[in-house]
């Protein structure tokens, strides 16, 4: 049985963004703090810390869920992909160009988990109507925007994938530009 | 805020997580996390130990028996919602998980540990008492049942003993027509008020009636004299308000920041009448 003390460090194995990492960490440490600090994913932001603002918001076994209501050790066996995986970290995937054509965001803080949450659903659903999109959303706050930007980027990037007959490619965009 | 320190172990089977549970009395059961995880960045609550049940496959399952379903604690209300199982046998149980939080909630949060919470404004607790479910514990001392008029005595108050795990619920069919309906400030939020209302009519009077309501007081309520009132008779605009008018009749309602008692009646009147009216419309 996996089993720690409040001072033990634990060793996780999970496969992130691609790759196979280890970490160790302390059982009361978030699922997010131990990407940001064990793995350096700062793309993880953290919030308001209790599940609220969806901020931390990532993919784990192709499943949104929030970072900060999941402890470290309960990644072990787990696949996570957090903001650094789209576009293959190098270039804009496609749907955060769309984010940017449609300035569907100014400070940012919000984006990553928004992008995960926007990533989920057109995985699920590539063609969702505005309705969805924004029911969806309804997890996120964004202080900045007032959301209708970002409605309209999803859509955007939606309508894009259709016209093109392309599924969501979380590696898109690599090639690009 | 950070978790407080606590220690933590991950059991691969039921025993294992009821001994570990009894060896610290400061444990507590992890199950999907989205309440308790929460409470403890809140410190509202601060375990000495967290056994995640997680890793028991048992808890997650869900199985169809001839006359009931039994759900699995630990299936994910994103598992439930996705049941073709519990679409069918349970539309009431499909209608209010709409209402559960968020998508990235609903992937982590599970049935169990909704009803085990037992907070006042969640839906689970309303849904598994308007339907009669049976709560299925298990522990050092064996496995027992209880009803759920017996479970939840108020809020984050629940029948179960220290050292025990909610395993599963155990919901018989029902033959009844059901309507959900709640109001919540924002999408996702908890409840204000909610109401779950079940009829069945034969020969266009109602033969059968279960009226539960939930958030209201600290745990649901069932509203035995409207229930009487509307047997043997025909669900029209005036039967409707009346019944909607006796359900929150004599309920001591709770007052918190987000509504007052008088205002949590005036909406359960409301919510049951739409409810009611959904019903008698066919309109779901």
């Amino acid at each position: 049985m996996r089993r720690a003390d409040e001072d033990q460090k634990m060793g996780v194995v999970a496969t992130v963004n691609g790759r196979e990492r280890r970490f160790e960490v302390l059982p009361r440490v978030s699922l997010a703090d131990s990407l940001r600090e064990e793995l350096g994913l700062y793309g993880v932001r953290v919030g308001c810390e209790h599940g609220v603002c969806g901020a931390c918001t990532i993919i784990v076994d192709d499943l949104p869920v929030r970072s900060c209501l999941m402890l470290g050790v309960q990644a072990d066996g787990k696949t996570i992909r957090t903001v650094e995986s789209l576009g293959g970290g190098k270039e804009l995937h496609p749907l955060q160009q769309a984010f940017q054509r449609h300035h569907a965001l100014q400070c940012g803080f919000c984006t990553s988990g928004i992008l995960a949450t926007a990533q989920a659903l057109l995985e699920e659903n590539p063609c969702p109507t505005r309705d969805e999109v924004r029911e969806v959303l309804s997890g996120n706050i964004c202080r900045c925007t007032g959301y209708q930007t970002i409605v309209d980027a999803i859509m955007d990037y939606a309508a894009c994938a259709q016209a093109n007959d392309t599924a969501f490619d979380a590696g898109a965009g690599e090639s690009a530009t | 805020m950070k978790f407080p320190a606590f220690s933590y172990a991950c059991p691969t089977s039921l025993a294992e997580a009821i001994e570990l549970l009894n060896d610290d009395e400061d444990s507590r059961p992890l199950a999907g996390g989205q309440s308790l995880l929460p409470m403890m960045a809140l410190r509202v609550a601060a375990p000495r130990m967290l056994v995640d049940l997680g890793n028991i496959e048992a808890l997650r399952q869900s199985v169809v028996l001839p006359d009931s379903m039994r759900i699995g604690a630990m299936a994910t209300h994103a598992m439930n919602a996705a049941s073709f199982d519990i679409w069918m046998h349970f539309p009431l149980m499909a209608q209010a998980l709409h209402h559960v939080a968020h998508q990235a909630v609903r992937n982590r949060g599970t049935f169990g540990g909704s009803i085990a919470h037992a907070d006042a404004g969640a839906e689970m607790p309303l849904v598994v008492s308007a339907l009669d479910g049976v709560l299925l514990l298990d522990g050092q001392s064996g496995q027992r049942t209880l009803p759920a008029s017996e479970f939840f005595q108020g809020h984050y108050t629940t029948a179960i003993e220290p050292g025990e795990i909610l395993t599963g619920v155990e919901i018989p069919f029902s033959d009844m027509d059901w309507a959900f309906e709640e109001l919540s400030r924002r999408p996702g939020d908890l409840a204000i008020a909610m109401v779950a209302a079940g009829v069945s009519v034969e020969d266009g009077v109602c033969s059968q009636a279960r009226l539960m309501l939930g958030g209201i007081s600290d745990h649901p309520i069932r509203a035995v004299e409207a229930e009487t009132y509307l047997i043997g008779r025909e669900l029209t605009p005036n039967v409707i308000r009346a019944a909607a008018g006796m359900s929150a009749a004599g309920i001591h309602a709770r007052s918190d920041t987000h509504a007052s008692a008088d205002f949590r009646l005036s909406l359960a009147t409301t919510l049951m009448r739409r409810a009611l009216t959904q019903l008698a419309t066919g309109a779901i």
